[in-house]
């Protein structure tokens, strides 16, 4: 499964890449924001996206928002700081498919990651 | 004078292989008699080939003459061109090989006083040995040869090379005629053949004939093993008279027909067994069994099989061993101290003792991640973005420090358990345990003050305590009551860590659950 990781903190990608690798997960591609990640997503088309909320150039919802207006179905999970319920409602409106609240544990990461896949997978 | 008596002055003296043509002038011919004309017609005659070379020499003769018109004149007017003998087929060997094969020549010579001092004599190998696919050399056809031709312009025929053929053996020739080793071994080489032994058979004894021997597959030794020398085979040694402090390192097996008498220096190692007449004074490692028919005197050997050699007398030195132990006797009349420790497999032993260790270390890191992450985390109100992504990294040590316990615990116990599978406590002694003999058994260390004679069981029971079968009346009694036993501190107890360990697994199995 291809993922790609899109958080302007190398240490959290990092972190986010290490769990992915205990779960079995090679293939990951990183972005430092939004517009960095629009232009590599074409070239990768990542199965699962794991997008920071604040990032500079363009932010996550910005970029949540413009991706799913080309494609609907790919997953993506916010993993953010941003908790108030009024963001998680915003972000799962903008078309992200789970919510992350930093600060996550590793084996909180592997249950989202896999709850999402799961649920993906059952509805296809 | 007439033409007749010029011609009996004037003569053409041919070799006996026709490739030189001289002109021989007797005294009495005047300067006007020796015209080229007539000296032409004098080669004709003889059927030589003259050329521009020839009327050179014509014309230098006839300076000559008319320079020294009395004196007898000899000079060469015409050569041939010999034949050139074609070369007979054989082997070209390649670089390498051929490098191999002069240095072992030269080593054969005897060696200046300079290279006394500085070569090492027991490194120099006399086998070419080579590996599997290794190219050795080619095939080379024989060579025509070149025609030559004699004064009278006829063709003298070259000699042919002669083809010769190469009886290979354990070789494959390829199309090119490259000849390749289908196997490791030692390269036999004669004029019409070339084999590769697999098994290098020694016919004397390992010493500065042979040098020391390192050889991929097996090695067999007719006479013995000198001091110094190191035998290595990939597969078996077999040895059929005495190893002197010798070094064997076999793959498989090492056996000796007679014995190896090392003075503390000489050592054995195998990986599978070795077996032996006697062994004395020698550092042995045995990857699978010992089977010595009478004697294993003041050596150390450590066998990771059983030691099987129930007429053998153990005298001295320090024996480990893994699985069931079968002796003779242990110890001597003379109360020679000897050492004896089953159930023991020092490597894996090595091994748990290393990971164990780490343990106290990753769990003490374990520990400090969750107390600052306590301490942040209590100490913080609401998180400010930053804040959080410090925590998940914080999170993210802790658990990395968390899985590392449990991961060196996992080894551990798995270190363990094949410990477990690899070790068995059993000792049996035919005749006669001597005095100032001590056994070691997990933790337990048994001292015999007093003879306790065979045939004899000494096992563990189930508690740890060592108790000891009387083989002929099958009484079973505490080894205690015939001998001193105590418990050592200084004896890895890998049953109490294998326990640990177990418990960690489980705590963090149902900490996961």
């Amino acid at each position: 499964m291809k993922i790609m990781l899109i958080d302007d903190s190398k240490t959290m990608r990092n972190i986010q890449k290490a769990v992915l690798k205990q779960l079995g997960h090679t293939e990951i591609e990183e972005a430092c924001d939004g517009q960095d990640a629009m232009s590599k997503v074409g070239a990768f088309a990542p199965d699962l996206l794991l997008v920071d909320w604040n990032m500079p150039i363009m932010d996550g919802i910005t970029f949540v928002r413009t991706f799913r207006k080309t494609n609907k179905t790919t997953p993506m999970i916010m993993v953010t700081t941003e908790s108030e319920k009024a963001r998680v409602i915003e972000a799962i409106k903008a078309g992200v498919n789970n919510y992350i609240v930093k600060p996550f544990t590793p084996d909180l990461l592997c249950q989202r990651i896999n709850e999402t896949m799961q649920k993906i997978s059952s509805a296809t | 004078m007439n033409e007749d008596e010029l011609r009996k002055l004037v003569t053409v003296q041919i070799s006996s292989d026709h490739l030189l043509a001289e002109l021989l002038i007797a005294p009495g011919v005047t300067h006007s008699e020796l015209t080229e004309v007539f000296l032409q017609s004098i080669l004709d005659e003889r059927s030589i080939q003259t050329s521009i070379q020839s009327s050179t020499a014509i014309k230098e003769v006839i300076e000559s003459h008319a320079e020294n018109p009395d004196k007898p004149l000899k000079a060469t007017v015409a050569t041939g061109t010999p034949a050139v003998d074609g070369i007979d087929g054989g082997i070209e060997l390649d670089e390498k090989v051929q490098a191999q094969l002069d240095q072992i020549n030269h080593n054969k010579k005897d060696a200046s006083e300079e290279d006394a001092e500085t070569i090492d004599f027991y490194s120099q190998s006399s086998f070419v040995i080579v590996t599997k696919g290794q190219l050795l050399g080619r095939i080379i056809p024989p060579a025509p040869g070149t025609d030559g031709t004699d004064v009278c312009g006829k063709s003298i025929p070259a000699k042919p090379g002669r083809a010769c053929p190469i009886a290979l053996e354990n070789c494959d020739l390829k199309q090119d005629q490259a000849i390749m080793a289908k196997s490791a071994g030692a390269l036999s080489l004669t004029k019409t053949s070339l084999r590769i032994d697999a098994i290098l058979e020694i016919s004397k004894y390992v010493d500065f004939s042979t040098g020391n021997v390192d050889f991929p597959g097996s090695v067999t030794i007719q006479k013995g093993v000198r001091d110094n020398f190191i035998v290595k085979a990939g597969e078996t040694i077999q040895v059929f008279g005495l190893v002197e402090a010798a070094t064997l390192c076999a793959a498989k097996d090492v056996i000796l027909s007679q014995g190896m008498a090392a003075k503390e220096k000489g050592s054995i190692t195998t990986g599978r067994n070795l077996e032996a007449k006697y062994i004395d004074n020698v550092e042995c490692q045995i990857q699978t069994n010992l089977c010595i028919q009478k004697e294993i005197n003041n050596c150390n050997p450590t066998v990771a099989g059983e030691i099987l050699s129930s007429t053998c007398r153990l005298i001295g030195g320090e024996t480990r061993v893994a699985g069931t132990c079968e002796l003779g006797q242990i110890g001597s009349d003379a109360g020679t101290p000897t050492f004896l420790h089953i159930g023991c497999h020092p490597e894996l032993e090595t091994l748990i003792e290393q990971a164990h260790s780490l343990y106290p270390l990753v769990l003490a890191q374990a520990n400090h991640a969750q107390t600052e992450l306590a301490q942040l985390t209590a100490a913080m109100g609401k998180l400010t973005p930053t804040q959080a992504e410090r925590l998940t990294e914080l999170q993210f040590e802790l658990s990395e420090h968390q899985n590392r316990v449990n991961e060196v615990a996992k080894a551990v116990a798995l270190l363990c358990e094949l410990h477990q599978s690899k070790t068995h406590i059993e000792l049996r002694v035919t005749k006669k345990i001597y005095p100032r003999v001590e056994l070691c058994m997990n933790t337990v260390r048994v001292t015999f003050k007093e003879s306790v004679p065979g045939p004899l069981c000494i096992q563990l029971r189930d508690n740890g305590k060592p108790e000891i079968l009387d083989v002929a009346s099958g009484n079973t009694q505490l080894l205690s009551e015939v001998a001193s036993v105590a418990t050592d501190p200084d004896l890895p107890d890998l049953k109490a860590i294998h326990q640990e360990c177990l418990i960690l697994d489980k705590n963090k199995q149902s900490e996961a659950a």
